[in-house]
């Protein structure tokens, strides 16, 4: 167990080096001149610009020293949350993720408490009636949940309740009221993944050798189901749940721009429209590291809930 | 005959010993273990040599290493006068040419979207024979081993185990081999199949003047069609014999508690030996002769010093401090 | 369930119906189109559906009905064309990487954790954003990302079809190895290369016209349809319809691309 943690936290390194690079690498390969774009973003304007103040920021920001050398130096900083101020905020990149963060963290765990409420019992009736009415509809429904396009889902949403019903905000961050839209919006795919994946997971239970066993050793349907068939089915669940955290955030950064949401996706926004480009590193290595910690934590969990893969 | 028929051995394997890697130790240790070690045999031309074992005593390991599919540490194999080193060496190479093999399971060594022509013509297409050239060897070949024309057509999961079996020696002797390797080839057949498939395999033999090195459980296919035979135990060789011998003088404790398994009448006149306890695993082998812990004639000796071979008759060696 | 039974399902038989339909527009969509879907008509601003505009008129006072047609050259044709060139990357990187094993395996498969690790619509928008945006760069983003699924299906299969027994015997004939992956090996991975392509479509469909709406897409005036959705977006009180009907048709042609790659992996996993 010990050699697979080093094992991964070793992948895990790596892919922090690769990140790191892809991230850094992007931006010396973007087009235009770094310098100028950094002076026109921070004074605002291109005639406010001459060629000293270029010369000046090239030398400041290190930006006339080789490829290598200012990965390393980035890279150094990196290692110590220093990744930069931003340059139209002129915050510092770490502090302006992490406020932002909080409010993505609290709109996803809303949509994966929905998400899961919603998902497993329709995922486990589904199931274990496999090809009921009750089923054939949670099936098709949950098809139509995975085919819909998020941000149109939000604008629906907008038209129904707030434009014809009249009952919750368009948009904004406040009380309870202006999340109950984002949440759904959010937690629609992936309830609807997660419902797919539970009842498939319960249906390959139910054909296994050792339940059709139980069954004719006489063991109650209830028992089975609860004891055998859950524990099982549940596995894949979690992993699903951690894997599709790529799948959260990318749904963060729609649903936050259809409703104003002040968030991490919000902020990748108006960062890529400001062309800010420390803010736009920070947030995807940011985003990228998030991913591989979490990846790591549901293989342990992983790990830890199937006794068939802890053991080999 | 030829003189260097008579006294040079077609394939000779000294010493061979194949190493495997279960996992680590520490984050920087391996752990390994010796799959076979210190196998010495010779197998002559034209005769059927065969190996046998229980399963997991590295029978397998040691025809895929002697075939290039897993590397040796040790040893050396002498093919045809001349010696391979190491793996996969130039020598080596000359030998995987000229050998093939039938596996366990017939389905499982067909490709499952390929036709039964498709397989058997595989071989030849990848030395270059052209299209008509290679549909008439295996329209052939297919008649030599019994499969009619419209079975060619059909993929392996739309015939019987007997005829992917039969396809799987059409392919193999496609490319004219002079050794061939069985790998348990009846196991996975129904009895009467068995019996089919083992009667084309002489007939093969003899039509093709092949040499077959068998692996088998079966003792009763032994005595049908062997001409010397070795026993594996826990990746050694504990007993080497010439057929006739090997059946009416068995030396070593093992080979006769193998015998006396056997529920046919006339293999085994004594009373039936039950051995205690399991194959040792290779990962922790016991000391001294790794057959002690379950032989119901040990020795002191035994448990302290692993036993050298000895030559109790012409061509009989056996592993054991009893003799 | 088999091929025949599966098409007595009306569901499906819809999203066949709906993938022709969607694939007949992606070819023809601008010769279909009644109208020029740039032409502007100012006395038509924001008109609902009516018999000469089916689907109303936007802010320019454009024909909606005929931008939805000619935009799905850009949502489907960009989302065919990124699942098409990851396919073929990731297909390659995962045959070699299963078959060879060891150092290059290893090597690979970091290199898939490291593109895997980068959200799709985040990577795009970071490509967007740093290099500009348009649509070859939205292209090399998305496909950067997406490859990394097929690479570790492909390597998955391969490493258990490599220890099978007729890969042995085809090595043992003298097959080359190069023989062996495209001839062997390539056949057992293709069933589940389907499916993964088939399902990948939507997800890359979704993804373009995302990116689309975020305005990090196309740009306009060409038409596509996150593009009309998030131009509709800006008159979602006085025009509602602006924003409905572009919905509609992603999710029409997502859907039945995930029908069909779902009914394809029910055909398959019965046929095991």
């Amino acid at each position: 167990m010990l050699n697979l943690i080093l094992k991964r936290i070793a992948a895990a390194f790596f892919v922090f080096i690769g990140a790191t690079f892809f991230t850094y690498g992007m931006m010396m390969f973007a087009p235009g001149d770094a310098a100028l774009e950094i002076a026109i973003a921070r004074y605002g304007g291109h005639d406010r610009v001459d060629g000293a103040t270029i010369e000046w920021i090239k030398k400041k920001e290190g930006l006339d020293k080789p490829f290598l050398y200012q990965y390393c130096h980035w890279l150094k900083r990196v290692v110590v949350l220093d990744l930069g101020i931003s340059l139209v905020r002129e915050e510092p990149v770490w502090q302006l993720i992490y406020t932002r963060f909080a409010r993505t963290f609290e709109l996803a765990l809303s949509a994966i408490v929905i998400a899961l409420l919603i998902a497993v019992p329709i995922g486990i009736l589904g199931g274990v009636k496999q090809g009921s009415w009750m089923d054939s509809m949670g099936v098709t429904i949950a098809v139509i949940g995975v085919s819909m396009p998020n941000y149109w889902l939000g604008l629906v949403l907008i038209i129904l309740f707030s434009v014809k019903l009249k009952l919750l905000p368009v948009f904004g961050y406040g009380d309870w009221r202006h999340m109950v839209m984002p949440a759904i919006t959010l937690g629609t795919a992936l309830t609807a993944y997660t419902t797919r994946i539970l009842r498939s997971a319960i249906i390959e239970t139910l054909q296994s050798d050792y339940l059709i066993a139980l069954r004719a050793r006489g063991i109650s349907n209830r028992l089975v189901l609860g004891k055998h068939i859950l524990k099982n089915a549940l596995i894949p669940v979690v992993t699903v749940v951690g894997l599709e955290f790529g799948m959260i955030l990318e749904g963060a950064v729609i649903t936050e721009t259809v409703f104003a949401w002040p968030g991490i996706g919000d902020l990748m926004v108006t960062a890529v429209s400001d062309r800010d480009y420390p803010l736009i590193q920070g947030l995807v290595l940011f985003t990228a590291m998030v991913f591989v910690l979490i990846n790591f934590l549901v293989d342990v969990v992983y790990r830890y809930l199937d006794p068939r893969i802890r053991l080999s | 005959m030829r003189f260097e028929d008579l006294d040079v051995s077609f394939l000779k394997i000294q010493n061979l010993a194949v190493k495997f890697h279960s996992g680590y130790r520490s984050f920087f240790r391996r752990l390994s273990f010796y799959a076979v070690r210190n196998i010495s045999i010779n197998i002559n031309r034209k005769e059927t040599f065969c190996l046998i074992g229980e399963s997991g005593s590295g029978k397998t390991t040691l025809v895929w290493a002697i075939l290039g599919l897993h590397l040796f540490q040790e040893g050396r194999i002498v093919f045809d006068g001349q010696t391979i080193k190491q793996s996969n060496d130039p020598v080596h190479q000359k030998l995987k040419r000229s050998a093939q093999i039938v596996f366990q399971d017939p389905a499982a060594s067909l490709d499952p979207f390929f036709t039964l022509r498709q397989s058997i013509e595989e071989p030849l297409r990848a030395r270059g024979v052209g299209k008509k050239d290679r549909a008439a060897i295996a329209e052939s070949l297919a008649a030599k081993t019994g499969l009619s024309y419209e079975l060619l057509q059909r993929r392996p999961s739309e015939v019987s185990g007997g005829q992917n079996q039969r396809a799987c020696i059409a392919r193999v002797l496609s490319i004219k081999p002079d050794i061939l390797f069985l790998d348990e080839p009846l196991t996975a057949l129904d009895a009467i199949v068995q019996k089919q498939v083992a009667k084309l395999l002489c007939e093969m033999k003899r039509d093709y003047d092949l040499t077959y090195f068998l692996i088998t459980h079966d003792l009763s296919l032994v005595k049908e069609i062997g001409t010397t035979v070795a026993v594996m135990y826990s990746g050694r060789i504990v007993e080497k014999a010439p057929k006739e011998i090997f059946f009416s003088n068995p030396c070593h404790p093992y080979s006769q508690a193998l015998l006396s398994s056997v529920l046919k009448p006339g293999i085994w006149k004594g009373k039936r030996i039950v051995l205690k306890g399991e194959v040792p695993s290779p990962l922790n082998p016991p000391s001294g002769c790794l057959f002690h812990p379950r032989c119901f004639r040990k020795l002191p000796v035994c448990e302290k010093i692993a036993p050298e071979s000895k030559t109790v008759a012409t061509g009989h060696e056996v592993f054991c401090h009893l003799f | 369930m088999n091929v025949r039974s599966a098409l007595k399902n009306p569901l499906l038989i819809a999203a066949v119906v709906i993938l022709f339909a969607v694939i007949v527009i992606t070819l023809f969509g601008s010769m279909l189109a009644p109208h020029d879907p740039v032409e502007t008509d100012l006395s038509v601003r924001f008109n609902p559906p009516s018999l000469k505009y089916p689907l109303g008129n936007d802010s320019l006072g454009r024909c909606l009905f005929s931008r939805i047609l000619c935009g799905a050259r850009m949502s489907i044709g960009l989302g065919i064309a990124v699942v098409l060139f990851s396919c073929f990357l990731g297909v390659t990187a995962g045959l070699i990487s299963g078959y060879c094993g060891g150092f290059v395996d290893e090597l690979i498969m970091r290199i898939v954790d490291i593109f895997f690790s980068f959200p799709e619509i985040v990577a795009a928008m970071a490509v967007a954003g740093l290099m500009g945006p348009g649509t070859l760069n939205l292209f090399f983003a998305l496909s950067f990302v997406n490859w990394t699924r097929y690479a570790r299906l492909v390597r998955g299969i391969t490493l258990s079809v490599r220890e099978r027994d007729y890969i042995k015997a085809a090595q043992l004939s003298g097959v080359s190895r190069t023989v062996t992956i495209i001839r062997h090996i390539l056949p057992a991975n293709l069933s589940s290369i389907i499916v993964l392509t088939t399902i990948g479509l939507a997800k890359a469909i979704l993804a373009v016209s995302a990116l689309g709406f975020l305005g990090f897409g196309i740009q306009p005036p060409d038409p596509e349809w996150g593009t009309l959705l998030m131009e509709g977006k800006d008159y979602i009180l006085s025009a509602p319809h602006l924003s409905l009907y572009p919905g509609i048709a992603i999710m029409l042609s997502v859907l039945s691309f995930n029908l069909i790659g779902d009914a394809l992996r029910d055909i398959r996993s019965r046929q095991r």
